[in-house]
């Protein structure tokens, strides 16, 4: 059905893809993986249009597509469904299903026959809902499923999936798969992009692997292994994911102390120097929240926070960072950069009063410092003066990160440190945060990866419903306990 | 290591400046006697000065309509002082009226801040509520017959060089953009104000206290409209509490122009000096040439579309500094 021939798409300083040879079949899930910047998204585009090729040929039902254009490519049959939803919240699910593709009767909407229509789209997907409920009003789930009717009200041929089950639950992601399952049997191809290993073998007929814009190979989920595939995805093996050498820890850096706030109630922990305490718990369970009070970001109603043993004013960024708190935000574009300013600019925020005199910067030294991290972090940039909205994901990533050691912290705090991001990637930053404690620092890491808590810490925090349920040592903890403590208090799930 | 070329991105401005004076000088008649750019150059310099007032709030991502309002206030509060007739040291309704200037600026910072109300509103009610204050205070009328050791500062004229005259208001304005191209660019002050007008939440979550940053950029803004407003007082001899009611248009004007970002984090001081040289010497190019006030209003605003487009295109050329590196495809690098 779609057919993609010797594909490649240079940018600036990238060779994005790099001949690429891809066939989809009729009714067959297509899975496309590799790390990030490997180019899967990239390829999407060329199918929907929103990039050209520079090379290579693109085919739609056997017909080479000469010219291409979001508005062309919907046309001929190709529905994308974006990891960020492109639904409008203020109109009603009908509204944004015919957006653009209104059915008229004379100058008006013919509102009844798009009723109708709606509602026949949505019980094809086993939703029972009003077509004129607001979009604003459904789930995030909910609102994936209205985007897939909106595909479906195109008559589209071929659905490309970008990370569909990211914001999703357990329960969502399984109506979606029975989803999936129905359009393939009734011959809709699907390109379908996942980070998520474990569900491709549910979904998939065919992989993809690709690696720095190359295809790696084709192959059928039935033939390869999860290892076999995590090992062609990183490009080569990756012996242990979890690199920790633990040591015995040090002194206390962080009391927290009966802490009472919006999310989170009376909560007490410690972490020492030379330790990783993860912080675990469900979606929802006040950890984000407790990490931006400790950090000064929100305000907290009562208890107390120890640096060293001494106190920290509460709400004050400012003073968290003076007393050598660090927080690596889950959102690294929105929170932890300036994507209008330089690399150089975006690193030395953090460090701006120790590097100059007086409140006047040092542009020399700033320049020195600089080189110097992006040296030893292998930042991938022609020049420390590029803007940081122009780097690529992990690279900006890695921006983020120099920020922080550069402010030679006591406590760094990761939130979701590795979400999002590739295998590879993930057990550089792994190998990184070893690294910290080993010198002495202290780290607080909220992860919804079990494996990864697990894997990495030395103690294990568990929140649920904004109280801590629970302390476990590394050596006594396990899956099943931790989830235990995760469901605590009652027994509903996400 | 490659060479960074993006400094000339940064000099647009100059380069629009450059193209309307090349238009002026083919179609206006004797447009660039050295009399004529001195005048462009003195008018440019109060535009100036109140383009850094509204560059500085810009900058954090906000905007202040009141700089108009802030100069008419503060002025009229010290009027009295200034006249002729008043025995008070020259200095001492200077400073006040500095100071009037900051705490309306500070009052907007804390409305937004504190009350978390955007710029735009906050800075549009200090607009009226300070024009008001300024009209309950000096009633009808104005006061009319400013010392001349203030006026000196405006309209003074220091020597002249073959008929270009180097006046007070240049030497004035230039000192002033040195002290705050310093502030802006070289102080960790002016560092944070441009990473907060970036993006406020990365700003926070570094350390940055933002909302001071806000509030700091606001008292700012009001104490450059104080200075503002002492310098047009004394160019026109009277405090009056009329003065200024489009000036906060004008600063947009000049800011704009001048290359800065509504949505902040962007803007520089050079590129206020050079906005404010454009609308200068558009006003004068076209009254040289006669044309109405009205149309010169209309082709203004084409201008401030104009600059904004060009100003955006460098930017985004700018953006690609160090993209220019040559790739190749595997295929090409074998062969």
């Amino acid at each position: 059905m779609v057919e993609f021939r010797h594909i490649t798409k240079r940018f600036p300083g990238v060779l994005a893809l790099d001949d690429i040879n891809i066939e989809l079949k009729p009714g067959e899930v297509h899975v496309l993986i590799g790390e990030n910047g490997a180019g899967k998204s990239t390829l999407m585009k060329v199918l929907s249009g929103a990039y050209k090729q520079d090379e290579g040929e693109l085919l739609i039902d056997g017909k080479v597509v000469e010219k291409n254009s979001p508005i062309i490519s919907s046309s001929l049959g190709i529905g994308m469904i974006y990891q960020e939803l492109n639904l409008i919240p203020e109109l009603s699910i009908m509204k944004n299903i015919f957006l653009g593709n209104e059915k008229k009767k004379g100058i008006f909407d013919d509102k009844k026959y798009m009723y109708q229509k709606s509602k026949e789209y949505l019980s094809m997907l086993h939703l029972d809902i009003d077509p004129n409920t607001l979009v604003k009003n459904l789930g995030v789930g909910t609102q994936q499923m209205v985007e897939i009717a909106k595909a479906i009200s195109k008559n589209s041929k071929v659905l490309v999936l970008d990370e569909p089950t990211s914001s999703l639950t357990d329960s969502e992601i399984k109506e979606l798969f029975s989803i999936i399952k129905m359009l393939k049997e009734k011959g809709v191809g699907m390109f379908y992009i996942s980070h998520r290993l474990e569900e491709l073998y549910e979904v998939g007929d065919r992989v993809t692997i690709m690696r720095d814009g190359t295809k790696v190979g084709t192959y059928d989920l039935n033939e390869i292994k999860m290892d076999e595939m995590i090992e062609k995805i990183a490009g080569r093996k990756i012996e242990n994911l979890y690199p920790r050498n633990r040591i015995k820890h040090g002194d206390c850096v962080l009391e927290v102390k009966n802490l009472t706030g919006k999310g989170f109630e009376n909560i007490s922990l410690k972490v020492y120097s030379g330790e990783i305490a993860g912080l675990s718990g469900l979606v929802g369970a006040g950890r984000t929240e407790l990490a931006r009070a400790i950090f000064g970001i929100d305000n907290y109603t009562s208890g107390e926070i120890f640096v060293n043993g001494v106190k920290i004013n509460k709400n004050s960024t400012g003073e968290a960072v003076k007393a050598g708190i660090g927080l690596l935000p889950e959102d690294r574009k929105i929170q932890g950069l300036a994507l209008k300013k330089n690399i150089r600019e975006n690193m030395v925020i953090t460090v701006l009063s120790s590097l100059g005199k007086k409140g006047v910067v040092n542009l020399k030294k700033e320049k020195e410092v600089c080189q110097k991290y992006v040296d030893e972090l292998e930042i991938a940039t022609p020049t420390i003066e590029k803007l940081a909205g122009f780097l690529s994901g992990g690279t900006q990533q890695k921006v983020v990160i120099a920020k922080w050691l550069m402010a030679n912290l006591k406590l760094f705090i990761f939130d979701e440190p590795t979400r999002g991001i590739d295998v590879g990637a993930k057990s550089e930053i792994y190998r990184l945060m070893d690294e910290l404690v080993a010198k002495g620092a202290a780290v607080l890491m909220i992860s919804s990866d079990l494996p990864e808590v697990l894997g990495m810490s030395d103690r294990i925090y568990v929140m649920s419903q904004g109280k801590m349920t629970g302390c476990l040592n590394h050596d006594e903890a396990d899956q099943n306990l931790v989830l235990t403590y995760a469901y605590n208090q009652k027994e509903e799930a996400v | 290591m490659m060479r960074d070329n993006g400094r000339i991105y940064d000099f647009s401005t100059f380069f629009i400046l450059i193209a309307i004076i090349i238009a002026f000088s083919i179609f206006g008649n004797s447009f660039l006697k050295a009399g004529n750019i001195s005048n462009i150059i003195n008018q440019a310099s109060f535009l100036a000065i109140i383009g850094v007032a509204q560059l500085v709030v810009i900058l954090t991502g906000g905007i202040n309509l009141s700089i108009g309002s802030i100069m008419a206030l503060s002025t009229v509060l010290c009027g009295p002082m200034m006249l002729r007739e008043s025995t008070v040291p020259v200095i001492v309704p200077i400073i006040l009226t500095l100071v009037f200037g900051s705490l309306v600026g500070l009052l907007n910072g804390f409305m937004v801040t504190k009350l978390n109300i955007p710029a735009f509103l906050a800075t549009f009610a200090t607009m009226y509520v300070a024009r008001g204050a300024a009209w309950l205070y000096i009633g009808q009328g104005v006061y009319y017959g400013i010392k001349e050791s203030i006026r000196f500062w405006a309209t003074g004229v220091l020597f002249e060089v073959g008929g270009f005259r180097v006046t007070m208001p240049m030497v004035v304005v230039t000192i002033f953009l040195l002290i705050m191209w310093f502030v802006i660019s070289k102080t960790n002050l002016g560092r944070r104000l441009y990473f907060t007008g970036s993006n406020t939440t990365a700003a926070e979550f570094s350390g940055v206290p933002t909302k001071r940053i806000v509030v700091i950029a606001h008292v700012l803004s009001g104490l450059i409209s104080g200075i503002a407003g002492i310098m047009y007082v004394a160019r026109i001899n009277a405090a009056d509490a009329n003065l200024g009611t489009q000036y906060h248009f004008d600063a947009i004007s000049v800011a704009l122009i001048g290359g800065a970002v509504m949505s902040g984090g962007v803007g520089s001081i050079w590129g206020v000096a050079g906005g404010a040289l454009i609308i200068a010497v558009i006003q004068s190019g076209m009254n040289n040439m006669q044309i109405p006030s009205e149309v010169q209003k209309a082709f203004l605003g084409v201008v401030i579309i104009f600059a904004v487009f060009f100003n955006n295109w460098f930017q985004e050329k700018k953006m690609k500094v160090g993209d220019t590196q040559p790739v190749k495809t595997k295929s090409e690098a074998k062969a």
